[in-house]
Formats: structure tokens, C-alpha cells, sequence
């Protein structure tokens, strides 16, 4: 999905851009242009910047946005980096959701990808890196993890990796109640994906992205699937940090989404260093 | 954000949605009507079943029960309802799109009756296929819905009445990240603990456990609460200290969950867009300059690591490499205690 692509960063010229653009670079990842509107002329770590995406395309290709803008501006960045073709990685956090909905739907209409808002974006270990984790937790391999979290995506990684098991692609699809690539889409994609064999699903209270997944998942999904999901002893009516993370009633709970994954065969780990096991054992 | 149920109602009564006549009361003395309904203005549901609605023939005198509750009671005219029905706009997560539920019969139960509840995708007015004077109301709901960045704009019951339609009550969250388009909600917002927090550029929600938690990131604070519960411990709170946060934001975080008087408190970290380094050096320095007669039990990994073991090292301070040693720790120092 994002193996050799060539990626554009809009916010570049602010702290988290410029940070992430190096780290990007770095590991590896083909950073051909960077956006930020009347900064057009700079040069980021021997990145040329343009005042918009328009501007960047009429010198370079490009097939993934990745967007450090703040919240206040991301839509407008994010149609920007739709209207023109890409598919985008929105890393803000705090857009509101509203805008995500228009985004999303937009981006839908185009037939392009969104990955997030407030996610640490995608990895192939090895590879590519479109996001802000720190590349060195990861080993390349044949696990892939897709997870709502930030950090615990790390937490997981970590142990995966110290354990000998490497990653074939680590995406956080994000926290907010509405974002654009989700469980669904990326059990689909790594079902036909030669490098993955098994997968890592790391889920968390609020709205019912993991139900609808278990529900894919009864379909008839071809790999192990071993899940793990954050918030079984959250309180009902608090926002748990993620704008998506709240228990309303009896929807979002972890115990409905933990049932409905192992109805359809799915093994839950009851803590991170469980998964390991998960995934050692048959079957 | 919620809004209080008079709150609400101003913005219905902007956009031209009939609400009942009424004034809001803090003191006895300026309920000017003897025949009245009184509603407590909190946020929390079922306020009818919690006794916080009173229909009130004496509401001079019967307002001091609610006020002993809380401190704003709406006042108003009771009106004649024929029939009551529920109308409400929220977000549909999986759908990615503003959907419009409606119910021919509304009512405090109105959860329980899901089957009795039409749901409609709405990307636009047109799409709204009620008639006449719901087709109305519900359009002016909808831009609501869209003016204010709600989540979620609620009428339980819209009633039917001689005069037309009613909304009785108003229910309206507003998206927390839209705030910075919506300024003048909030300065009227209620200051509380939890609130502070969030303005710091922390996520704080207080539990009642004995094991203070702070770490970065949702996720990984909501699984070192599971794993806390998980080997039999009880947290103190959620405390997520956000991406990136200084030494200072850091400070601040332990002043908040040491001021409930914890027996223990457990920092997670797992270093990304977070310096540990920086971490450290709030710990260090709080510890300084503050007195503390509790265990500090640390988890640190990632950015700086090196840096932050060192310095952790050089004050006496302990980090461990894995979160569930750390747990089981902490448990351990609650059952000796």
C-alpha cells in the first residue's frame, strides 16, 4: 500500500513536521516535497517546501500526503491533498468531527485512501515509514497489527519484537469517533496480502468499529486473527482521553466487543503480553 | 460538551423551535408562579425517575428541594401534551455521516423501544423525508446540528400540542474538538477538576482506586488501568499526559494525582513524540521539591530512554523495562499496606 511511495508532507515547516520528516527520511521513506502555505521556497531537511499542494505537484509526483497541520486548518489541508489525487495520513489530533465526516466522505467519492485523524500513521517495517512512531520497535516480518491507539501500538510492538516476531505492516487507523480507513478495510487489505499471515487486531471502548469487524470477520476470513482490547474496567459516561473512547449506556463496551470477537473464533488477549502466547500457539 | 437543558433551549428558541415559556432560578424568591414545572438543571438522565422534575402546584415552596440539588432551576409553563415523540440527530461512527432518528412515540424510555426508531442518513436538508411541521422542526434541528458542531441534538419528547409541535426538553452535546469555533459556549462552562485537566493538555478522569496512574497515550493508560484490575489492584485515576508533553505538563500531573492522597503511583511511559528525558526531570524535580511518602514506581522506554535511566538512577529512583512488572509492583505495595 505504501512500499516506494512518494509522500508529501503538509505542515512541514512546524515543530511535529519537521521532527517527523527527518525520522521519515531516515527509515527510509521517500519524502519529495513538503506544503505550508507562505512558506514556499524554504528548504526542510533538504526537502523543497511550496505554498500548496498544487504547486508541489507541478514539480514532483506524488501518491501519499502525510498531514502535521493543526486542527483549526486540517480540513482545508486534507481536501486540498484529496482534490488533487492523494490518498492522506492525518496525524492531527483534536479535528473536529464534523470535518472528519467531509473529509471521509470526500475522500470516499475520489476513491482515496484516509488514514486517521489522530493516529501515528502506518509502517511497513524495513520499508516505509508514513507516521510518527518510532521506527526502531519494529522488525520486519510476517504479523500484521492494526490498531484504534498510539502507544499501545508501541506497547505491543515491542513485545511482539522481543519476542521474535516480526511485523509485516503496523497501521493506527486513530481514536476519533470518525476516521477514515477502519478495521474492515485493513482485515481486507491484509487478507490478500502475500506478506501477512496472521494478524494483531488492538481495539478500545467506544462506537462499534470491532463489533462490525467481528461481524466481517463471521464471513469466512482466511488468517488468525488474535485480538486484545483496551478499557474493560473504563467507566460508563467518561471520555477516556480518545474523543471515541467513551462508554454510552451499553454501547462500547470492551466486554461486547470482546464476546463478539470470540463468538466469531477470534482469540482475546486479557493483557498486551498475552498476545505473544496468542500468537505462538496452533490453531 | 453538554449543554444544560435551558441552554439548549435558547438555541432552539434562536432557531425558531417552540419550547415552553420559562425563566431560570439559584433562589426561592424568584420563582414568580405557584403552578409550574421545575427541572433541575444537571446534566446527568432520568432526572423524572431521580425526582429532580417536579410538576409543581406550590413552586415557590417546592423549588427549595431541587435547589438543596443543584444550583439552577428552569421554571416552567405546563403545557398540554396530545402525544409525545422523539426526534434526534447524533453521529453514525460506522457510517461515517450524520443520521436523523425518529419515533412516533417519545418518552423517557425511548432506548428500550429501539425497533419504534426510524434512522435516516442526512447529508443534507433534502434528505430529511418527514412532513409538514416535523419536516420543520426537524430541519431547523439539523442546522443545529451542523451551526454548533454537535454530536448529538436530542428532543425527548417533542410534543404535540393545540399550538403546534413542542420541544419539552432539549439535550445537546457539542464536539469537544470544535471548541475553538464555539468560544462563547465556553466561558460559561462549569469549572471542575476534570476540566482544569483537559485545559492543561491532559486527559484526567478520577476513579476510586488507591493506585495513582499517569502515562502517555489513551490506549496505553486505559491497559495499565486493565492490568492494574487484571492482578487485583484498584486505580486512583485515568491521567493520559498527552504526545509530547514538558517537564512542567508532567509536574502538573503529579500535583493532580498526589492531591488525592494515593498509596502508590505508577508512571507508564513509552517514550514516541514523549521525551523520556523530559519526564525524568519531573520527576526528579517534584521529588525535590516536594515531599513524598509514597512509592514512585516508573516504567520508561523509548525516546531518551538513556538519558531518563540515568537520571532516574542518579536521584534513587527506579525505572523498569516492562509495564506489567511495574503492576504487579504497585499491587503489591497496596497489599502490604
Amino acid at each position: 500500500m505504501i512500499n516506494g511511495a512518494k509522500v508529501i508532507v503538509q505542515g512541514i515547516t512546524g515543530k511535529q513536521g519537521r521532527f517527523h520528516t527527518k525520522a521519515m527520511i531516515e527509515y527510509g521513506t521517500n519524502v519529495v516535497a513538503g506544503v505550508t502555505p507562505g512558506k514556499g521556497g524554504e528548504v526542510v531537511h533538504g526537502v523543497n517546501v511550496y505554498n500548496s499542494v498544487k504547486d508541489a505537484l507541478e514539480e514532483v509526483e506524488v501518491d501519499w500526503s502525510i498531514l502535521f497541520v493543526p486542527a483549526k486548518f486540517a480540513k482545508e489541508a486534507a481536501m486540498e491533498a484529496l482534490q488533487n489525487g492523494l490518498n492522506i495520513v492525518v496525524i492531527t489530533e483534536g479535528v473536529p468531527v464534523h470535518d472528519e465526516i467531509e473529509i471521509v466522505n470526500f475522500a470516499k467519492q475520489k476513491g482515496l485512501k484516509v488514514v486517521g485523524p489522530n493516529c501515528p500513521g502506518l509502517i511497513v517495517p524495513g520499508h516505509t515509514k508514513l507516521g510518527i512512531m518510532p521506527g526502531d520497535i519494529f522488525r520486519k516480518g510476517n504479523v500484521a497489527v492494526v490498531s484504534r491507539s498510539g502507544t499501545l501500538t508501541y506497547e505491543v510492538i515491542n513485545q511482539l519484537t522481543m519476542n521474535g516476531i516480526g511485523q509485516s505492516m503496523a497501521v493506527g487507523i486513530g481514536g476519533d469517533p470518525v476516521i477514515g480507513m477502519d478495521f474492515i478495510d485493513l482485515l481486507n487489505y491484509f487478507e490478500n496480502d502475500d506478506d501477512t499471515d496472521k494478524i494483531v487486531l488492538i481495539g478500545e471502548i467506544g462506537g462499534d468499529l470491532e463489533e462490525h469487524a467481528a461481524e466481517f470477520i463471521a464471513e469466512g476470513y482466511k488468517k488468525k486473527i488474535v485480538a486484545y482490547i483496551a478499557g474493560v474496567f473504563a467507566p460508563e459516561g467518561k471520555r477516556m482521553g480518545h474523543a471515541g473512547a467513551i462508554i454510552s449506556g451499553k454501547h462500547g463496551t470492551a466486554k461486547s466487543k470482546i464476546e463478539a470477537l470470540e463468538k466469531v473464533g477470534v482469540k482475546v488477549a486479557k493483557v498486551p503480553s498475552e498476545i505473544v502466547k496468542l500468537l505462538q500457539t496452533e490453531g | 460538551m453538554k449543554l444544560k437543558e435551558y441552554q439548549g433551549k435558547e438555541i432552539f428558541r434562536k432557531y425558531g423551535i417552540n419550547v415552553p415559556e420559562g425563566y431560570v432560578v439559584s433562589k426561592p424568591e424568584e420563582v414568580k408562579d405557584d403552578k409550574a414545572v421545575l427541572k433541575a438543571q444537571v446534566l446527568e438522565g432520568s432526572r423524572k425517575k431521580k425526582g429532580l422534575i417536579i410538576v409543581s402546584d406550590n413552586a415557590k415552596q417546592d423549588v427549595e428541594k431541587l435547589l438543596g440539588k443543584c444550583s439552577e432551576v428552569l421554571v416552567e409553563e405546563m403545557i398540554q401534551i396530545e402525544k409525545e415523540s422523539y426526534l434526534s440527530f447524533t453521529i453514525d461512527r460506522f457510517e461515517k455521516c450524520v443520521k436523523m432518528l425518529y419515533a412516533e412515540e417519545g418518552g423517557i424510555d425511548i432506548e428500550e423501544n429501539p425497533d419504534k426508531v426510524k434512522k435516516l442518513k442526512v447529508e443534507n436538508v433534502e434528505d430529511i423525508t418527514l412532513q409538514g411541521s416535523l419536516k420543520n422542526v426537524a430541519t431547523k434541528l439539523f442546522k443545529i446540528m451542523k451551526d454548533y458542531d454537535a454530536e448529538l441534538v436530542e428532543i425527548n419528547p417533542l410534543a404535540f400540542t393545540k399550538e403546534g409541535l413542542v420541544a419539552v426538553d432539549s439535550k445537546i452535546i457539542i464536539d469537544d474538538n470544535s471548541l475553538f469555533r464555539h468560544l462563547d459556549l465556553v466561558e460559561n462552562k462549569v469549572c471542575l477538576a476534570e476540566d482544569r485537566a483537559s485545559m492543561c493538555g491532559f486527559n484526567y478522569v478520577e476513579l476510586d482506586g488507591n493506585i495513582a496512574v499517569i502515562g502517555n497515550g489513551a490506549g496505553l493508560v486505559m491497559s495499565t488501568l486493565d492490568v492494574i484490575n487484571y492482578y487485583g489492584g484498584k486505580p486512583a485515576d485515568f491521567l493520559d499526559i498527552g504526545g509530547g508533553a514538558s517537564s512542567e505538563r508532567m509536574e502538573e500531573a503529579m500535583r493532580l494525582v498526589l492531591s488525592r492522597n494515593p498509596k502508590v503511583l505508577l508512571i507508564n511511559i513509552f517514550g514516541g513524540i514523549t521525551r523520556c528525558d523530559e519526564i525524568a526531570k519531573a520527576i526528579v524535580n517534584y521529588k525535590k521539591n516536594n515531599s513524598i511518602n509514597i512509592p514512585i514506581i516508573v516504567r520508561m522506554i523509548g525516546t531518551n530512554q538513556k538519558q531518563a535511566q540515568k537520571l532516574l538512577n542518579e536521584n534513587c529512583i527506579v525505572a523498569l523495562e516492562s509495564m506489567e512488572d511495574c503492576v504487579k509492583a504497585a499491587v503489591e505495595v497496596v497489599k502490604n499496606d
